[in-house]
């Protein structure tokens, strides 16, 4: 009997997973219809962005090992950075001072964020959690008042917090993003449809109803956070993907690949609109941001630059020799006056 | 304070059953032509560039990162 039932199972297995691929071909060939011009086409009108003249206004020494990822304040003076020495260093950037040093007792921070409130940071990575601390400034021993506010089976990979309200969503090698409540620590949502591990997440700018994740598994999702439904999925790299952040309207999102590629999607004609590429450009990219008008966008790269491309345009405009190692994370202040860049140099670089 | 539960695992069967409903659904979503979107696209970048920074860094004395000078005027 046991046989018997395991066998349909596995024929229900075998079933499902034909519907899936007939349904995944569907879906390919509708979004095949709305392709009917080419965005480098309709921009070639445009003229051309004026010369870059962004230069490094700031290197943040402190950390002794990998800087693995940075996160602004909204005060868009400080931010925090994490590393693979297992601390977590909070940065008043503008006067270029180290606030607070915090010490985890793993290493492999992969990852740190910034309270909308300015008084926690969240912070996790081969631990496989995301802990909390309070930084109030008279605090004294903000270690001791540290929780762990999320759980997963895997390394936590990213971690931001939702603007509105006390929440924040995690991403992990196990394959999914969750929702938790700051304050109960409990599980609000889970996210279930990556196969493999999940490397990046981004919450939308214009409202906190939907976030994007990136996965080893070389897709790009858009996920409903209240629901817990996958709206959108794309594929089109042919490596994992590193870095997603939305575009300023929330409708658009862009992505960075293992594959030496960055890549524009548009939500609403659902499909990839751009590729980011040149022949010479063999390195994986590892992070993304946009400028706030939308025109630039800034991607790190292994080969320790950071490349600045023409949005509408699909060009380079500009190559930063920024580190002396790979740019790990990056990302543009909230005002859009300064992008800083972090690496595995040990230093954070504002750029301006 | 207790820890927080772990994210739950799905079995296969579980997983397939959820991509089979998720692919129905995205399937169903209304989709614009991309003569569409990417001219809505540029118009919201056009009207925003004259004030990115980026693009248009301010003067010197306006630039909150701009390195101040450390000579003064007796």
């Amino acid at each position: 009997m046991a046989a018997v039932a395991a066998e349909d199972a596995e024929l229900d297995v075998d079933g499902l997973r034909r519907e899936a691929e007939t349904l995944r071909s569907r879906l390919e060939e509708e979004r095949r219809k709305s392709n009917d011009v080419q965005l480098r086409d309709v921009a070639s009108k445009l003229e051309q962005v004026p010369p870059l003249q962004m230069k490094v206004r700031r290197v943040l020494k402190g950390h002794q090992g990998k800087v693995l990822d940075m996160d602004w304040s909204i005060d868009k003076r400080r931010l925090v950075s994490s590393s693979q020495d297992g601390k977590v260093i909070v940065w008043d950037a503008f006067a270029n001072k180290q606030e607070r040093v915090l010490s985890m007792p793993t290493t492999w921070i992969m990852s740190c964020a910034f309270a909308p409130s300015g008084d926690i940071i969240a912070c996790g990575g081969l631990d496989n959690k995301c802990t909390v601390f309070p930084i109030d400034k008279d605090l004294e021993n903000p270690e001791r008042k540290k929780r762990t506010i999320a759980m997963h089976t895997s390394y936590m990979s990213c971690c931001r917090f939702v603007k509105s309200g006390y929440q924040i969503l995690t991403c992990s090698g196990d394959c999914t993003c969750a929702l938790w409540d700051v304050d109960s620590s409990q599980l609000m949502q889970s996210f279930h449809g990556h196969i493999s591990d999940v490397l990046c997440l981004d919450i939308s700018p214009v409202h906190c109803r939907t976030f994007l994740s990136g996965s080893s598994d070389k897709t790009a999702s858009l996920w409903d956070i209240r629901t817990g439904r996958c709206v959108h999925s794309f594929d089109g790299h042919d490596g994992d993907i590193n870095g997603v952040k939305f575009f300023p309207t929330g409708e658009s999102f862009v992505t960075a690949s293992d594959d030496g590629t960055c890549r524009l999607y548009d939500l609403r004609a659902d499909r990839e609109v751009a590729l980011y590429t040149k022949d010479c450009m063999i390195f994986a990219a590892t992070c993304v941001d946009i400028s706030k008008s939308g025109r630039l966008m800034f991607a790190g790269y292994n080969d320790y630059t950071v490349n600045v491309w023409d949005v509408l345009k699909c060009v380079r405009v500009g190559r930063i020799y920024a580190h002396d190692n790979k740019v790990t994370c990056l990302q543009r202040s909230p005002d859009g006056t300064a992008v800083c860049s972090g690496s595995w140099d040990t230093t954070l670089k504002l750029w301006a | 304070m207790a820890e927080p539960e772990e994210v739950p695992e799905m079995t296969e069967e579980e997983r397939l059953t959820f991509e089979v409903k998720t692919l129905k659904y995205q399937l169903g979503q209304k989709r614009i032509m991309m003569s569409e979107s990417i001219p809505d696209l540029i118009k919201f970048v056009e009207e925003r560039m004259k004030t990115d920074y980026m693009l248009h860094p301010p003067a010197k004395s306006k630039n909150p990162w701009a390195e101040k000078s450390k000579c003064v005027v007796l």
